[in-house]
């Protein structure tokens, strides 16, 4: 073996490693921390905040061995997670909906969902990169990411990229909407379905649309999109499955839990649960972001950002055609 | 699209979200902190991804690099389209120089490891302090170490003898390594010296070492063999010749090798030659050939040769190896005692020839109608057949050791004596007519032959007697001549007379009655009338048919006389000048013996000189018989014609008057008339036989020949 110069190991620039009792402490500050942030301005998906957290907790630190815990604590908190996370789907009754919304909120999340994967396609995206960005952009951000991506088994630094470029992409809507609304003259009940059915999450949905004011029309379209993530994990769980039809437990408790929260559980006990099953969710995502690379995530590139933008952009013009075209 | 345009456009890309989220804050929402945050937040997203799509080829550029450092050569794919993808192409084309330099390496590496571990010896390294730095697996075989117990060692404490100085002087040396277990084991060290170290190749020669001693052991044997040995390439030249075939052939081992195997043989024996090489290749060898050969001086020598090829490891034929032994010494003693075989068996079959015919002889001898017996020099009788039984009367057992005198009748007693005598005298064939004693005490008449029995040391050591029964034959003789002679004369008996006519009358008569007549006389013999044949003059000068008047050689010229009817006229007038008396009587008492017992025939002495006083007249006719004359009353030619029938008649035989003419030399006439004489006498009677007129003598005629004897 050739030795005629060594290269600078950077890993082992930073913090020292925690114990391994201090790292559940982690991880629960770290969701809990973003729940908090999330609280004061639900434009920070807690999520990606947890993520964002996790993975400085971890690049600053040398724990090789911590972070192959945190990679089997994901074992355990993955499925917890997204089976309590389903206390967040709020599943709305389509009959309160004109159809024309439902089809057309339907309408552009699929646009912006196969339009991103094609455009991944094109441009050579890895195909579990695409689809957690399709998934993150039609349905419903940094959650549907999380959910669906136990099914797709991506990188975690493409799970960690899908994550922050959803949250990127949805920011600049958040912030961007307000002027369209303004300079173009929509509606507000126009602007309440532009910011349903293209924003990404619902934090930044709520943003957007306290605009103009309706909050909540905006996220009942939002809530439309949110119901696909059901559907859309059923069919991927089929589609990835190692055998046929198999779809994993914790999506069926995910979808039991989220119709059993929507139906019969008071609305009460939901609200005074989800905060846990937001903190849970997030303490699972900051225990990826703590095992992930931020280096890898970068390597990503900038082609899956401007896909992202490219697939939003996609609903938007759907959205322009279905409004100017007299639809809605 | 070239880094610097993606540097312009990311830069762009991010002026202008920050521009259109800036004029979009500014203009609607106001300047809120949330919104700043907003921003911030995306456009370091941005910025991460951007830069991420910039860094990425850098970072697997170096990971490249890394992984090329700890030696994984993997090339690295970079689809940026920028300065980043052609340094990618450049370093996926040092990649796969290095992957070919290092397959090469890797492929040198094993062949030279291979080699290493394949090859018959072991190879170790020695750095300047003569550590061993490396070693291959070889040591194990060679020292009984793992090669971790003497990495790192130096070889002195691994091998105490090894003669560490040498290696900086001698590229080849030997010495004597011991092993692990002690065991000392002789190698070969080869040394190749670099800059740091010495590289040493040890390979075991105890083969070699023993190959070398049995080299010398074998050189030794070929060059102190007294046998020849040659070794012949291919083409049946020489490239080898030992001291043996230097002795054998005279020639040097420098005048001999490079000349083909033929110059020692000759021309007509090369097709046997080729042969021989042919089977020698075919079957491997060719043994006990026998086979002339030349030496340098130009004698023929016979050699055994064997003829054997010889082959390479590959199995290919290199030569021969020609074993040649001389053999001539043996070849001539085997002749030798060939020939002596043969002699020995031709005298084996004589030898069997002879007994055979000695079985035959004593069957012949056994079964004779002859009395055959043998007699030692003692007189003692040492073998009697059957017919000796019959007509002796002693049986075998008696006769055998007997005296042989007791065969002889009184008067003959001295006769073995008289026999072995004669015998020492040098006669080898007595042969007589005698008389035998059997045992009632009759005597008989008998022929015998007598033969020495001699033995090759001893000379002489007995005698054989053939004896015949002759006593009716001498009967009817003696009654015949009776009747025919003249003369009353008897066979064996010697007489004397002192009228000398009447001695030639008994000599012609016995003469004319088949004896042989011999006269021994100083007179010639026309004046006595007798037939010069039987002629002896006395005389002492030797000239023709003399005899010295000497009375022992007169003896033993009787003595030499053949047969037994010998009818002798000794004059004894000159011997009695020359000699006295007594000489002369004796002379006559042993001839008397001699007649007596050997049966030879009729002696007359005669004297009529007046020489002789009263007294040994009287003396010697005491000795010797008187002759008396038949009175016969028919002339005498008329007699001698009766006694001539006679004679043919007693054997059977009727003479005519041809026969007569002839016999008696007279005319036909003179024949018919003496007939006639006869026939009108009633002596002979003439009878017809076919046409012929043949004579046979009466009754009457016999009777005459019978008449009394007249004094």
């Amino acid at each position: 073996m050739r030795d005629t110069f060594k290269m600078p190991d950077l890993t082992k620039i930073g913090l020292p490693p925690i114990k391994i009792w201090g790292y559940p402490i982690l991880l629960f500050f770290c969701g809990i921390t973003a729940y908090i942030i999330s609280i004061y301005d639900p434009a920070f998906e807690p999520l990606f905040l947890a993520l964002v957290f996790g993975m400085v907790a971890g690049n600053f630190q040398n724990g090789e061995k911590m972070k192959k815990i945190s990679e089997k604590s994901l074992a355990v908190l993955l499925p917890l997670g997204i089976t309590l996370y389903g206390l967040n789907i709020n599943i709305p009754y389509l009959g309160e909906f004109r159809p024309e919304i439902v089809i057309s909120t339907l309408l552009i999340a699929s646009v912006m969902f196969v339009g991103i994967v094609w455009l991944s396609k094109l441009l050579k995206i890895s195909r579990h990169l695409s689809l957690l960005l399709a998934c993150g952009s039609g349905i419903c951000g940094v959650s549907a990411i999380a959910i669906v991506s136990p099914l797709l088994r991506p990188k975690k630094e493409e799970f960690s990229a899908a994550i922050i470029i959803i949250t990127a992409v949805g920011l600049t809507g958040a912030i961007i909407y307000p002027s369209i609304g303004h300079f173009t003259g929509i509606s507000p009940d126009d602007y309440a379905i532009m910011a349903g059915a293209t924003l990404h999450q619902t934090g930044l949905v709520k943003i957007s649309s306290h605009f103009v004011g309706l909050e909540e029309e905006a996220l009942a379209v939002k809530g439309i999109r949110i119901a696909m993530i059901a559907l859309v994990a059923l069919v991927l769980s089929i589609l990835y499955s190692e055998s046929r039809f198999y779809v994993p437990w914790y999506i069926v408790t995910f979808l039991a839990v989220a119709l059993f929260a929507t139906t019969y559980l008071p609305s009460q006990i939901v609200e005074m649960l989800r905060p846990v099953a937001t903190v849970v969710f997030s303490m699972t995502l900051a225990a990826i972001g703590y095992s992930v690379d931020i280096r890898k995530v970068q390597r990503v590139g900038v082609k899956p950002l401007l896909i992202s933008y490219a697939g939003w952009l996609f609903g938007l013009a759907v959205f322009a055609i279905l409004l100017w075209g007299g639809v809605l | 699209m070239r880094i610097f345009t993606k540097f312009i456009l990311i830069l762009f890309l991010i002026s202008v979200i920050s521009l259109i989220l800036g004029l979009s804050i500014v203009s609607v929402t106001g300047v809120s902190l949330s919104y700043i945050t907003y921003v911030i937040i995306v456009i370091l997203s941005v910025a991460l991804f951007a830069t991420g799509g910039i860094l990425e080829p850098i970072e697997k550029m170096k990971e490249a690099f890394e992984k090329v450092v700890k030696g994984e050569l993997e090339t690295v794919e970079v689809l940026t389209g920028d300065e980043f993808k052609e340094l990618a192409s450049a370093f996926n084309w040092m990649v796969k120089e290095l992957r070919r330099e290092r397959d090469a390496l890797k492929e040198s590496e094993e062949r030279f490891r291979s080699v290493v571990d394949k090859i018959d010896g072991w190879v170790f390294e020695l750095n300047r302090d003569l550590r061993i730095i490396y070693t291959s697996p070889k040591v194990k075989d060679y020292l009984g170490y793992k090669e971790e117990e003497v990495l790192g060692r130096k070889i002195n404490e691994i091998l105490e003898n090894f003669p560490a100085d040498l290696i900086k002087d001698k590229e080849k040396f030997e010495f004597e390594l011991v092993t692990k277990t002690k065991k000392v084991l002789p190698v070969e060290v080869t040394v190749s010296t670099s800059e740091d170290r010495y590289r040493c190749f040890v390979r075991s020669i105890e083969e070699r070492k023993k190959i070398e001693r049995e080299l010398a052991f074998f050189r030794g044997i070929l060059e102190h063999s007294i046998d020849a040995i040659v070794i012949l390439d291919v083409d049946s030249r020489i490239v080898a010749w030992n001291r043996g075939a230097e002795i054998m052939f005279g020639y040097t081992a420098k005048e001999a090798i490079g000349k083909p195997i033929n110059f020692l043989l000759p021309e007509d024996q090369w097709g046997q030659c080729r042969e021989n090489f042919r089977k020698a290749v075919l079957e491997g060898n060719v043994k006990d050939i026998e086979s002339i050969r030349y030496t340098k001086n130009g004698d023929t020598i016979i050699v055994e040769q064997t003829l054997t090829s010889i082959y390479d490891s590959t199995g290919e034929l290199v030569g021969f190896v020609a074993i040649m032994r001389d053999i001539t010494r043996r070849k001539k003693a085997e002749i030798e005692l060939k020939n002596t075989c043969e002699e020995l068996e031709r005298r084996t079959r004589e030898i069997l020839q002879v007994q055979k015919e000695l079985y035959h002889l004593a069957s012949i001898v056994e079964n004779s109608n002859d009395a055959i017996y043998s007699v030692d020099l003692e007189g003692k009788i040492t073998s009697w057949n059957q017919t000796a039984e019959k007509m002796f009367g002693w049986s075998r057992d008696e006769a055998i050791g007997m005296d042989s005198s007791n065969l002889l009748p009184e008067e003959i007693k001295n006769e073995t004596d008289f026999i072995l005598s004669r015998l020492r005298d040098g006669d080898s064939d007595l042969r007589f007519e005698t008389r035998r004693l059997t045992k009632n005490g009759d005597i008989i008449d008998v022929e015998i032959a007598i033969s020495p029995l001699l033995d090759e040391v001893e000379g002489l050591r007995g005698f054989s007697v053939i004896a015949r029964d002759i006593s009716l034959k001498k009967e009817s003789e003696r009654n015949a001549e009776r009747r025919m002679l003249r003369y009353e004369v008897e066979r064996g008996r010697v007489y004397f007379t002192d009228n000398f006519d009447v001695a030639v009358g008994v000599i012609n008569d016995l003469i004319k009655c088949g004896y042989d007549g011999r006269v021994i006389s100083r007179r010639y013999p026309e004046v006595i009338g007798v037939r010069e044949d039987g002629y002896l003059m006395m005389a002492n000068r030797r000239k023709g048919i003399t005899v010295e008047p000497d009375p022992a050689k007169i003896y033993r010229e009787i003595v030499r006389m053949p047969g037994w009817k010998n009818a002798v006229l000794l004059d004894l007038d000159y011997l009695l000048v020359k000699y006295p008396f007594e000489e002369v009587y004796e002379l006559l008492q042993k001839l008397k013996d001699l007649f007596f017992v050997l049966n030879k025939g009729i002696l007359v002495a005669v004297s009529e000189s007046g020489m002789l006083s009263e007294r040994e007249l009287k003396l010697l006719k005491m000795e010797c018989g008187v002759i008396k004359s038949k009175r016969v009353d028919l002339p005498e030619e008329m007699y001698e014609l009766l006694r001539f029938v006679y004679s043919k008649n007693r054997f059977g035989e009727k003479p005519s008057i041809k026969d007569i003419m002839s016999s008696f030399n007279i005319t036909r006439n003179t024949a018919k008339k003496r007939v006639s004489y006869l026939v009108e006498r009633g002596l002979i009677k003439m009878i017809k036989d076919g046409r012929m007129k043949v004579l046979e003598v009466t009754e009457d005629g016999r009777e005459v020949m019978l008449l009394p004897d007249t004094v």
